[in-house]
């Protein structure tokens, strides 16, 4: 099958032999030139010159006086003129999309020659509409006469919002035509306009061919032009088309050519039978619904790779892949099948998607987070902070130092920090500057500085990225200093956003060689024998792009302009020419919609299968889904984990580690994470917190306490307190707190810290937890302190513990085995004989208890009496004789409910001296060691999913 | 001709809305071609919407072919065609309204209403480039966490987060207030609370703070007086010598009530049992054995009788003032914030440019109140005379106030409209659905002189025996449950039989004859160490191994469950029997879009477990979960487990790809979503078959991240760990594997067997909500306060506002269980607990009862009803599963090296100086292309100004440099108009294409010339012969050549 632009090939050389160089032709766009040139080539013998080739656009913008602007500057000068005349003082970030669409509209007026002073007027009071408007068809002005008594009979806010700015945008429309043409310069329809009004400045020779070819819906300058040059040079038009559309009026894809094979001018250029391919040449129509999108193209790669299994000496030039949604590039680029050797992609790379992006995103924010301590000096928020060092674009300039620095950020808690606190390091210094100065000077050398930086080897995308961006932000750079406003920091990010949504990066190609990626729109007068074509779902084929519009859906229609019924029809041409030479299409669309839409197949397939009477195959992708299943995670005690777990034992060596009660608890909560933890030595990693959460918060009260007693008996003689030392103690509250905090976060000393959000908060409730106890303790004194936070050990022996496993751990000699414990007390402090062994707890620990079993049950068991308790053990040996044990629990009930501290034994009262159950304790203790200690009983999974949600192995278990 | 055009069609379960809903949209659309134009459809999901589509298009192929079924033998009398006529028309319409196709207006309301703030957004004053947001959990935890920080400047927020935080604390809460503030944070997007938002937003903590103060000031008064009451009766009994025991009920006497209000620990503590209510009015006060006889008749003549009395008395008149204060005081802090929160949200949607879906909703209403129906239209370009409305139930007040005008619009002019609904059906209350509107409000509004009200009465969907069982169950269910969950002295529970008046449904003759279908309802125990639900697990597999023996395929099953946590764990357990049974004939497979989380899928752990330690290779926990998920999952090794716990970091590095471990400072350069490409390949996890969904739904995810600005890995993980764990796969339609979904999902969905494997959801609330409400009494009456919904709302002034909340919790349960037994076509098998207090003892309590019409079935000593023909077989599996195709491998394609990007920042291994002077050299390059003769100079300025992004530094620059070339005398005279010029203007040959500069021609004599930006190169010299010789061929005699080297300005020729 020949291709459309083969044949006009063929036909030009048998036309016009040796001539070529005479020649220009005009396409609808760029890209169809280069494949034209190819087929031409294939025709020749020897060097000969190239008809000239030009997209209209180029053939417009080449002829034109004016020079085309770009959409920025458009945009710029657009709103600067519609402020003055709205006299309003809308931001340019707020406008920018807006007057996007008004350029948008502004084009169509042009480009379709409509009176812009007519159109926009309000014509409700046009009582001669018949007069001035006789170019109206009398339906039209019906329709235009109808939209505008309706905002007689009625004014509602929107109306009148409406015809505020609709009454004003002829000004705005004539003075951005003049200010423009003052520069000599244009948007693209006042150039359209432009040359359909100088016809005679058509540059072609007399005796010089013209001809226009492959296209389709005409815009009034187009037709003008063409059927100008039909009529008064040596010029012709070629029509792509098939009888499939053009001969069946209610195929909207050929509404366009049959209305022109009805004017006079074109009627001559319509051959005598329509050639119809789309149903002579045979095809294979596949259509694919996959859930979702990355999906397509994966399964997109599997059949591209069959295909050329199956057809090895297949010239992959015939075969297109065409996007209809061009976010499906990068997949579709991962999944190609490797048989391919080189791939053409028409379409650009967005740069929204460059790492470049996401780190002036990241670094817009750290600007934006910034904050300055009370001497000015400027603070920057770790989260941003650790964003950017860890960019690719940054971290890659210096891995091994930066990413130290990272760590260590995390690990120290540095929730703001100041310029000296960051790496030696030229670009770091510049991102995190003391002064920002001139916001846009300040990215400009970033981006300078990592485009300086780059490996000119590696990684040349992503210095095209960099290039790009930093073109762009300096175009927009230089029209602000133009108009002298100032860059601030919100509304820049808003725009520089928006911006960056729609700018591509080319990419560069030999574009006839390899497998062709394109675009719907860059399909225009190609053929391939291939197609596969990607997102084939109505939100993307047909567009629904550039349907947005101030001009309201009737006027656009009274005055002619496009609407989107027209622009429906031009995708169906799209469609339905791309495939009619085609001899196999697969079509992928998305079967996943949500409630905003999406998930509905294409019209045109649709229309397929209805009524085109092709074969067509319909499949889905339904691949079957292993449910993910819960990670079933068992250690068995072999000799390894055994050897480690001897590392807790008197062996009557040197005692390696000892067991916490907090282990204990770990082991009561979880085996495994008891393994993780003290056993695996797999250590949790001490995350970055912005503040204290309800866990750290007992840590800091611990420091707080010890900090506040122990400094203040410092200068003391006597540990003991008295009730009047209390005045003075609560005047340290505020600082003992404050160092407390510091403590947690290790904020070296020479270092500032500030209290900020969630940590002012906590800091007052330490404060609350603090005065409470104060308030106890004044009550209870005097009393002596005997410890704070002392740490104690004890080796609990274990007479039954004789497995064989153990006996290679025994003292030679011995027969028992013991157990090595150690505990910190928060607090020891002695009165009238009473020891009390504290612990202070911010959590919803309790006093009462049921048993002592109790305290070992995985469901029930109360962790600050096991706590207490193993307290007593440590500490039973360091008494006094005749003194009594307490243990006391110094939680949120006795501090703020009015409870005792003391623990209650249910049924048999308060804990007055934990000598009485010690005895039992240590047997349930013993019991509790021994299956830890147990070859046979493994480390498994804790039932009770609860326990996982703060666990730090949760990753590992899947929970 | 009536003049009743609006048309409420109550539809119940299998009444065929849809095909109701394609019949009435026909009947208008048939009048003439291009008339359905003028109709718009509404309806909830997307899914609803595509079938409707679906049937309407297939309908009209198929009456097209002249295929007329009962729909069209209806439409067709309707029409009064002739038959051929009838066809015709069909065929014509189908044409166009397939290529008419952005007319076909059957719409979700939520893609509607988009359509129309769109074309206002200038009028509304939105940023027209808004991004419709719909998680708003993440900006709700931004702003709560913003508002946070604010503490830190704001002085009056930071007092007020310090009090609350304090209460909340010292009322035995926890301090960390922030999940506080985000629960009721959530309000912002609820649409009860837009209607009190403005009166949140004018105040200030002012209000709040007075309000504060007030609930204070009663907690306290009452208190107070109660412990006062206390006291002075405690002190009458130590007169006299007495403790509480000593009293009737001894240790449990109710004068300990006076202990307990002198210390009460909640407030319930106030109040009296019966034995204390009743005690003032009792004689003695005394056991009969009491040995104290005498001096407790004193003590109650001396006073007690007289305190406890007035006690009780102050008790009734001021304990609900007292408790309303309580239930306030929850709220009031973060009452006090919402304000500040919805400022923080309006910043936050204007930074980002977003809006929100419930945004939507209300400036449509806006609008359209605002404006009229033409001008709306006007500017959406279309124009509708008749709107159908689905699932009216679900439809809230906002949405109807949006559409009221319309509709009313209509009407006036004569038009039909028409909505359907099921309050039955109504299960979605909880996102803003108003059953109310359906049961009274629409008729109300529209007036019931135009309204008509229809009954869709027979069941198509089910066999005659399911119909019938659903007919004899909701005709008692809902009196079982106003006595089971209900309060017989509260009004308004007639609601419940009301509603379900209609839902005996008629069964279809062709049905009636041969009965079909079967039921089975089991209530299961729990049993010492098994729970109810082990044992349904045990039963689950057997009753699928029976459907599969009848033949029904898997993918008509369908396991029905109330929440997406009770599907996970059929699926986890299906799943595990499957592997324990691996010779079983039968198959388990089970899919479900809700169910299967992105979380629990290995595939997805282990890369996001690689992510992590790029992020932070020192994190000891993540490598060595990248190591065992990589050596367990995709090696399938046996190192064990604790060689890969125990390893130090050396050795667990030799446990993860070799590629990795290399590649690691290279992959952190990469894109992100390139980098999740790579890992997958590097790790393997596309080998994992089972896994490919969950790697297609993980990379849409890092696709769509990608897109919107923020995809690096950082900020991908920081979403992930907030949202990560409740993303779920989309699986296909057409998959062979039985179905999990909830009920939610389910409704509008059928299946040939349906399973409700726990029949056991709550009959009244299950997580409490807040609602809205303020009260007679003051201080509480001139605001709307923040409530959660429970018990205690009875005994406070809030009760009326309590009651109707219940009474509707207690419908949406009910109609829970409605919509899940009538999914079934053939088969419904049920699993409930027994004895516990749930929507299971309203079904087992209406089996039960005698008037139950099937009470025959009922087992009771089985504790199984069981109904209908359990012994049939499915004839043919009618859904083949013949289109299906299966993705063999999951490819992946190194396409950096086969591609290039455009090289347009020049050379990079170059001096600085070179790279500007080459920089320039090419900037002039694109200059001179642009020039034909002198004349063009400032055009073509311009041009590179605009196309190469320059400043006006820049472009001074190239206009000094160009001026300088062009008064070279050696280079002048080429630019004179003497010459015809070809710039960059292809040679062809059979093979290449070849592009010199610009070529000046005069006769037959040619001059060529070749710009160069870089140093001077030999191949400059040989392109340049190249060229001549070109030339030649084609015929010039004459033919020069110059090279001319931009950056230096030297010229040479060859
Ligand atoms: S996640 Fe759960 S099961 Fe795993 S170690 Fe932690 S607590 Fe144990």
């Amino acid at each position: 099958m020949k291709t459309f632009l083969q044949e006009i090939a063929q036909d030009i050389i048998r036309n016009y032999p040796g001539k070529l160089g005479d020649i220009t032709i005009i396409f609808p766009n760029r890209r169809a030139g280069l494949f034209f040139r190819e087929y031409l080539k294939q025709e020749l013998n020897g060097p000969s010159w190239s008809p000239q080739v030009l997209s209209f656009q180029d053939f417009i913008a080449a002829s034109c006086p004016l020079q085309k602007a770009d959409q920025l500057f458009l945009v710029h000068q657009l709103h600067t003129i519609y402020n003055q005349q709205l006299k309003t003082r809308e931001g340019f970030d707020r406008f920018y999309y807006w007057g996007q669409m008004l350029l948008k509209d502004f084009d169509d007026v042009d480009k379709y020659l409509v009176n812009a002073q007519n159109l926009y007027t309000n014509l409700s009071r046009q009582k001669q509409l018949d007069l001035s408007f006789d170019f109206l068809l009398p339906e039209q002005k019906e329709i235009i006469q109808r939209f505008w008594q309706g905002f007689d009979e009625s004014k509602s806010a929107q109306k009148e919002r409406f015809e505020f700015v609709w009454s004003h945008l002829f000004q705005v429309y004539r003075s951005f035509n003049q200010q423009l043409s003052d520069k000599g310069l244009a948007y693209e329809g006042m150039q359209y306009r432009y040359m359909a009004e100088h016809l005679e400045e058509i540059p072609f020779k007399k005796n010089n061919r013209v001809v226009f070819a492959g296209f389709n819906a005409l815009n009034a300058v187009e037709d003008k032009i063409i059927s100008w040059c039909l009529e008064n040079l040596q010029a012709d038009i070629l029509w792509d088309m098939d009888a499939y559309y053009f001969n069946n009026e209610h195929q909207e894809a050929g509404t366009f050519l049959r209305q022109y094979h009805k004017r006079q001018v074109y009627a001559p250029s319509f051959p005598e039978t329509i050639p119809s391919s789309l149903t002579e040449v045979s095809k294979e129509l596949v259509l694919t619904g996959v859930p979702q999108h990355v999906g397509q193209a994966k399964i997109l790669g599997q059949k591209l790779g069959a295909l050329l299994k199956e057809h090895p000496d297949l010239d992959i030039r015939k075969v297109a892949v065409v996007l209809a949604d061009e976010a499906l590039l990068f997949p579709v680029l991962h999944s190609l099948p490797e048989e391919i050797e080189a791939v053409n992609v028409t379409m650009g790379f967005p740069l929204s998607y460059a790492p470049v992006n996401s780190l002036i995103e990241h670094i817009l924010e750290l600007r934006r987070m910034a904050r300055k301590d009370p001497d000015g000096l400027v603070l920057f928020h770790f989260k941003p902070a650790l964003a950017i060092i860890r960019h690719p674009l940054i971290i890659q300039t210096d891995v091994d130092k930066l990413e130290e620095w990272a760590n260590d950020v995390q690990r120290s808690n540095k929730v703001f920090f100041t310029t000296s606190e960051l790496p030696e390091h030229a670009l770091i210094k510049m991102i995190f500057s003391q002064d920002l100065g001139d916001l846009v000077d300040y990215l400009s050398a970033i981006l300078l500085e990592l485009n300086a930086l780059a490996d000119p080897e590696k990684n040349t995308i992503e210095v095209e990225y960099v290039h790009q961006y930093y073109q762009l932000l300096n175009r927009y750079a230089d029209l602000l200093r133009n108009s002298d406003t100032t860059i601030e920091l919100k509304p820049f990010a808003a725009l520089f956003k928006q911006l960056v949504r729609t700018e591509r990066l080319p990419f560069t190609g030999e574009p006839l060689r390899g497998l062709q990626i394109m675009g719907v729109l860059e399909t225009r007068n190609l053929d391939f024998e291939h197609i596969f074509v990607l997102s084939m779902n109505e939100d993307f084929f047909p567009s629904q792009g550039g349907k947005h519009s101030f001009i309201p859906y009737n006027l656009r229609k009274a005055y002619e302009l496009p609407n989107y019924d027209q622009q429906d029809a031009i995708y169906a041409y799209l469609f339905y020419r791309l495939i009619q030479r085609a001899s196999s299409v697969n079509f992928f669309y998305n079967t996943e919609g949500n409630d905003l839409g999406g998930g509905e197949m294409s019209r045109f397939l649709q229309q397929l299968l209805h009524e085109s009477n092709l074969p067509i195959k319909v499949e889905t992708l339904a691949n079957y889904t292993e449910p993910g299943s819960e990670q079933v995670i068992t250690v068995n005690k072999d000799d390894d984990v055994l050897k480690s777990l001897s590392r807790y034992l008197n062996t009557g060596q040197r005692i390696q580690k000892r067991l916490s009660p907090s282990a204990l608890n770990t082991y009561l909560d979880c085996r495994l994470r008891f393994y993780f933890r003290h056993v695996a030595d797999l250590y949790e990693k001490s995350a970055m917190e912005e503040d204290v959460d309800a866990r750290s918060l007992g840590n800091v009260l611990h420091h707080a306490m010890e900090i506040l007693y122990e400094d203040y008996l410092k200068d003391k003689t006597s540990r003991t307190l008295v009730k009047a030392d209390f005045k003075e103690l609560k005047t340290k509250l505020e600082s003992a707190a404050v160092f407390a905090f510091r403590k947690q976060f290790s904020i070296a000393p020479d270092r500032k810290f500030y209290f900020e959000g969630k940590n002012i908060i906590a800091k007052e409730i330490i404060k609350d937890f603090m005065q409470a106890i104060l308030k106890l303790d004044e009550q209870y004194a005097p009393f002596e302190i005997v410890g704070m936070e002392s740490e104690h050990v004890y080796d609990l022996t274990m007479p039954e513990m004789e497995t064989a496993y153990l006996d290679a751990y025994k003292i030679p000699g011995e027969s028992t085995m013991s157990v090595a414990l150690r505990g910190t007390i928060d607090r020891i402090d002695r009165k009238k004989g009473q020891v009390r062994l504290i612990d202070y707890k911010t959590g919803q620990d309790k006093h009462v208890f049921n048993s002592i079993e109790e305290l070992f049950d995985r469901k029930k068991k109360n962790k600050a009496a096991l706590q207490t308790f193993i307290y007593a053990l440590l500490y039973q040996n360091v008494k006094d004789e005749g003194e009594a044990l307490v243990p006391a629990v110094f939680n949120k009930d006795a501090l703020f409910m009015g409870d005792d501290v003391l623990l209650e034994y249910k049924g048999q009262g308060k804990v007055t001296n934990a000598a009485y159950y010690l005895e039992p304790y240590t047997e349930q203790l013993q019991l509790l060691l021994k299956e830890i200690f147990d070859p046979e009983t493994p480390f498994d999974q804790t039932d009770e999913v609860r326990k996982c949600t703060t666990c730090a192995y949760k990753g590992i278990c899947g929970r | 001709m009536t003049d009743r055009n609006f048309i409420i069609y109550q539809s119940s379960a299998g009444s065929g809305k849809t095909y109701t809903l394609a019949k009435e949209y026909l009947k208008l659309a048939l009048r003439r071609p291009a008339y359905y134009k003028h109709i718009l459809a509404v309806t909830f999901t997307n899914k609803a919407m595509q079938e409707m589509k679906g049937r309407i298009l297939q309908k009209l192929e198929e009456f097209g072919r002249g295929d007329l079924d009962a729909m069209g033998e209806e439409l067709m009398l309707y029409t009064r065609l002739s038959p051929s006529d009838f066809q015709k028309t069909c065929a014509r319409l189908l044409t166009e309204i397939l290529h008419g196709y952005s007319h076909f207006s059957i719409s979700t309301i939520d893609s509607f209403f988009q359509k129309v703030i769109r074309s206002f957004a200038k009028e509304l004053g939105l940023a027209g480039s808004y991004q419709l947001e719909l998680d708003t959990d993440v900006i709700l935890i931004q702003i709560v966490d913003d508002l946070l920080m604010e503490a830190s400047q704001n002085v009056q927020i930071r007092k007020w987060l310090i009090s609350y935080s304090r209460d909340t604390l010292q009322e035995g809460g926890n301090w960390d207030i922030r999940k506080n503030i985000i629960q009721l944070g959530s309000e912002l997007f609820q649409e009860h609370f837009k209607t009190v938002e403005g009166q949140v937003a004018a105040q200030d903590k002012g209000l709040a703070g007075k309000l504060k103060k007030d609930l204070g000031l009663i907690t306290k008064s009452f208190e107070e007086k109660m412990k006062s009451y206390g006291q002075e009766g405690l002190q009458i009994l130590h007169k006299y010598g007495l403790e509480t025991s000593d009293f009737t009920g001894g240790s449990r006497s109710p004068l300990n009530y006076l202990y307990k209000i002198t210390k009460p620990k909640a407030s319930k503590d106030f109040i009296p049992t019966k034995t204390v209510e009743a005690l003032p009015d009792k004689e003695e006060w005394y056991a009969k054995a009491s040995g104290k006889k005498e001096v407790i008749t004193a003590a109650t003549k001396n006073g007690l009788r007289a305190i406890l009395q007035q006690t009780l008395e102050y008790y009734v008149k001021e304990f609900d003032t007292y408790h309303t204060a309580i239930q306030v005081n929850r709220f009031i802090y973060g009452y006090g914030l919402l304000a500040d929160l919805a400022r923080k949200l309006q910043e936050y949607k204007k930074d980002n440019d977003i809006m929100l879906i419930s945004d939507a909703t209300r400036f449509l209403k806006e609008l359209v109140q605002d404006s009229d129906t033409p001008f709306v239209y006007e500017k959406v370009g279309s124009f509708f005379n008749h709107y159908l409305i689905d699932e009216f139930q679900d439809t809230s007040g906002f949405q109807w106030d949006s559409f009221r005008p319309l509709i009313d619009d209509s009407l006036s002019q004569g038009y039909k409209n028409t909505v359907v609904g099921d309050i039955k059906q109504s299960i979605y209350r909880w996102r803003g659905g108003d059953w109310n509107l359906l049961l009274n409000q629409v008729e109300e509004d529209i007036g019931s002189f135009r309204t008509q009200v229809e009954n869709l009465g027979t069941n198509y969907r089910s066999e005659a025996n399911i119909i019938q069982f659903n007919n004899a169950l909701f005709e008692q269910a809902p009196q079982q449950m106003t006595l089971e969950g209900g309060d017989n002295r509260a009004e308004g529970w007639e609601v419940l039989t009301e509603v379900y008046a209609s839902a005996k449904q008629g069964i279809p003759k062709s049905k009636v004859n041969a009965p079909q279908g079967y039921v089975n309802i089991t209530f299961l125990g729990d049993e010492e160490d098994r729970p109810w639900k082990h044992t349904v697990a045990e039963r689950l597999p057997e009753v699928i191994e029976e459907l599969q023996d009848k033949q029904v395929a898997l993918k008509d099953i369908a396991i029905l469950v109330r929440r997406n946590k009770e599907g996970k764990d059929v699926a986890d357990y299906l799943h595990h029997y499957q592997k324990q049974n691996p010779d079983s004939q039968y198959r388990y497979d089970v899919v479900s879009n809700e169910s299967l989380f992105l979380s629990s899928s290995p595939a997805i752990r282990l890369i996001i477990a690689a992510l992590q330690c790029l992020m932070d290779n020192k994190n000891q926990v993540v490598q060595a979960q990248l190591a065992f998920e990589y050596q367990v999952q995709i090696r399938r090794s046996c190192v064990s487990y604790h060689e890969i716990f125990s390893a130090d970091y050396a050795v667990i590095e030799k446990l993860l790809p070799e590629s990795f471990r290399e590649n690691r400072t290279h992959l952190l350069f990469l894109p992100f979503y390139e980098l999740v490409e790579q890992l997958i390949a590097l790790f393997e996890v596309n080998q994992l078959k089972g896994q490919f969904a969950y790697l297609q739904t993980f990379q849409d995810l890092v696709l769509k991240s990608s897109q919107n600005g923020k995809g690096d890995l950082p900020s991908f993980l920081e979403w992930w760990k907030e949202r990560g764990a409740r993303q779920s796969i989309k699986v296909a339609d057409d998959l062979d594997a039985m179905r999990i979904l909830t009920i939610h999902k389910a409704k509008g969905l059928e299946y040939n067997a349906v399973i409700i494997p726990f029949c056991d959801w709550e009959m009244d609330h299950q997580r409490s909500p807040i609602i809205w409400s303020n009260a007679e009494t003051p201080p509480f009456d001139n605001v709307y306060l923040p409530l959660k919904y429970q018990k205690g709302l009875a005994q406070t002034h809030f009760r009326d506002a309590y009651q109707k909340e219940r009474i509707k919790a207690h419908l949406d349960n009910l109609n829970l269980l409605y919509v899940a037994m009538t999914r079934a076509i053939q088969t419904l098998w049920v699993f409930a607990p027994d004895g516990k207090k749930d929507i299971s003892k309203v079904l087992k309590a209406t089996l039960e009862n005698s008037t139950f019409e099937l009470n025959g079935y009922w087992d009771k000593e089985a504790n199984v009803f069981e109904f209908g023909e359990q012994n049939f077989q499915f004839a043919t599996t009618h859904s083949a599963v013949g289109n299906a195709i299966l993705m063999e491998q999951y490819p992946h394609y190194e396409w950096r090296n086969k591609i290039a990007v455009k090289q347009t920042s020049g050379g990079h291994n170059l001096s600085e100086e070179v790279k500007e002077k080459i920089r320039y050299g090419i900037l002039m390059h694109k200059l001179l292309s642009r020039i034909t003769y002198l004349t063009d100079k400032e055009a073509a300025i311009t041009a590179v100004f605009f196309e190469e992004g320059l400043n006006e530094i820049q472009r001074r620059e190239i206009q000094q440099r160009l001026e300088k070339l062009l008064s070279n005398p050696s280079v002048s005279p080429w630019f004179s108009d003497e010459w015809e010029v070809k710039n960059e203007w292809p040679i062809l040959t059979h093979n290449e294409e070849y592009r010199p500069d610009r070529v000046l021609i005069k006769g037959k004599k040619a001059v060529i010339i070749d710009y160069k930006t870089g140093l001077k190169k030999n191949e400059d010299i040989q392109q340049m012969h190249g060229y001549k010789v070109l030339m030649e061929q084609m015929n010039y005699d004459e033919v020069e050549g110059y090279l001319l080297y931009l950056a230096g300005e030297e010229i040479v020729e060859c």
